[in-house]
């Protein structure tokens, strides 16, 4: 009995240690990729109103399986300048392809529209690959107060 | 190994199971001046570690030291269990809840209908399931979700229906997601939304996503169709009532708007409780908030939730009859459910009356 007390006792306290030990070296590591976006925002129709531009990237798709969905936030950033460059770590294990959406604060108001003042036109470019390095993108407003979900996936008709 | 790991954490979780696991209370709700008021919480949450996305894993096992990070799987699992939320009502003297589906997966994952739908069958006198519909391929499947949603809300056990615009990216003032609306007035399951922000990652924190001003046309498109703004507007993030009073107009304005509390009675709100309970009151709209937790999150959280949402209302001043509102009349007035000795049809008390 004592015999079997010490080893189930040693077995246990054995176990715990592996499981303590193999907890430790799980520690997950993403992996990060430099890139650089060498961009243009337009208008689809008509001048370009003054304000300042605010821009987010995604992962164009994430994960896989049931939780594979478009347009996992990557970061935002702003430009006064409808030509910009911009330089980000996009994560490679988060997902793959790249989007980039845009709104323009053509009311200054800080706001992405209100209920109230519709006025701040949006659009949305993107590329299915995984970027590398240095790429061109253009971007072109056509619609008010819409999020990046309202361009991507494109409507099916 | 992969025999042990399961082996150690099941008998972990029966451990924590059988520790915390109680019987129904010999009085179901609050005493507050003598009587005993029962408890409805419209809002937990079900899932699996498996329906998780890695970065709300990784949320959930930040505080969990790095050697028994392993354990998170089973853990989460058990304490999303129905016997665990039913074990947290009876230890709180809660009769009966609401859980949540989830279609989140940019956030907090998935809970789809069909597993709520088995999980609150279990306990179904005391378990009231939400459908829920996925909108992340909006433009190429809503027909399909859409169906899939008047599906779910006739699976068994289902009352109403959740959204959570800010985990599922949805602008509320985007008018492509008003059909969910029309199918919630049509089937007549009040719809809880998520509204304020949220401390998950990828949750979208602007006020197009989180101010229930913007759901005003929606309001006045579908009046037949329930609103619950869920969190009353709360800003959980930056810990402030940054979209309380937004909520608070459309509760007052509108017949179709409701309030919910969720996560405001938790250690985090601890500092703005007071506030928000003395804004609801002087905002004259008691009769339309419907207590909800946010939980079950962790072994006592029902429990400590309602103790520090109640201890907050007695402070500033509710009558019994406004708890009354609170806790249970306003919810048996919306989903036509009544707990054990409360009277079926409860009458409404506006606030002051």
């Amino acid at each position: 009995m004592t015999n079997r007390f010490a080893q189930a006792t040693g077995f246990f306290v054995t176990a715990t240690l592996t499981l303590l030990l193999a907890g430790c070296s799980d520690t997950p590591v993403g992996t990060f990729k430099t890139i650089t976006i060498n961009g243009e925002v337009k208008m689809s129709a008509g001048p370009m109103p003054q304000g300042m531009l605010h821009f987010r990237l995604y992962n164009l798709e994430s994960l896989s399986g049931e939780l594979q969905h478009p347009l996992q936030e990557i970061e935002d950033f702003e430009s006064e300048s409808p030509v910009f460059t911009h330089t980000f770590e996009y994560p490679v294990h988060v997902g793959e392809g790249l989007a980039i959406h845009a709104w323009l604060d053509s009311d200054g108001d800080g706001f992405f529209c209100t209920p109230t003042l519709r006025l701040d036109p949006s659009g949305l470019e993107y590329v299915e690959t995984t970027p590398e390095g240095e790429i061109n993108m253009t971007i072109t407003l056509t619609d008010n107060c819409r999020a990046a979900n309202f361009y991507y996936p494109p409507m099916v008709y | 190994m992969k025999v042990i790991r399961p082996v150690v954490a099941t008998l972990a979780a029966a451990l924590i199971l059988i520790a915390c696991s109680s019987e129904p209370p010999a009085n179901w709700g609050v005493e507050i001046d003598g009587e005993w008021i029962p408890v409805f919480d419209l809002h937990t949450h079900t899932g699996a570690w498996d329906y998780m996305p890695p970065g709300f894993q990784d949320r959930l096992a930040e505080r969990v030291p790095t050697g028994f990070k392993w354990s998170m799987g089973p853990v989460t699992d058990w304490i999303l269990s129905p016997d665990n939320i039913l074990g947290q009502m009876n230890g709180a003297g809660i009769y009966g809840a609401g859980v949540f589906a989830l279609y989140s997966p940019h956030t907090t994952g998935l809970a789809p209908n069909e597993f709520v739908s088995e999980r609150v069958m279990a306990h179904p006198e005391r378990l009231y399931g939400f459908a829920s519909i996925r909108t992340d391929r909006w433009n190429e499947d809503s027909a399909m979700q859409l169906a899939e949603l008047e599906r779910g809300v006739q699976l068994p056990g289902m009352v109403g229906i959740k959204l959570a615009h800010a985990h599922q990216q949805m602008r509320f003032d985007d008018e492509r997601f008003y059909p969910i609306y029309e199918i919630a007035g049509r089937y007549s399951k009040p719809m809880y939304l998520h509204t304020g922000t949220s401390p998950n990652p990828g949750t979208r924190y602007e006020p197009e996503y989180a101010d229930a001003l913007y759901l005003e046309e929606a309001v006045k498109m579908y009046p037949q169709a329930i609103f619950i703004l869920g969190h009353t507007g709360y800003d959980t993030k930056e810990r402030a009532l940054t979209y309380v009073d937004s909520a608070i107009y459309m509760a007052a304005t509108y017949d179709n708007v409701y309030l919910e509390p969720g996560a405001l009675g938790a250690d985090r709100g601890e500092d703005i409780v007071d506030d928000f309970v003395v804004r609801l009151k002087e905002g004259n709209v008691l009769h339309k908030v419907i207590y909800g937790s946010d939980g079950v999150q962790f072994p006592g959280y029902l429990k400590s939730h309602l103790e520090n949402y109640t201890a907050a209302m007695q402070r500033n001043g509710y009558t019994a009859d406004e708890i009354r509102q609170v806790y249970s009349g306003n919810f048996s007035r919306v989903f036509g459910i009544a707990a054990p000795g409360q009277t079926a049809e409860p009458t409404e008390i506006a606030s002051g009356e």
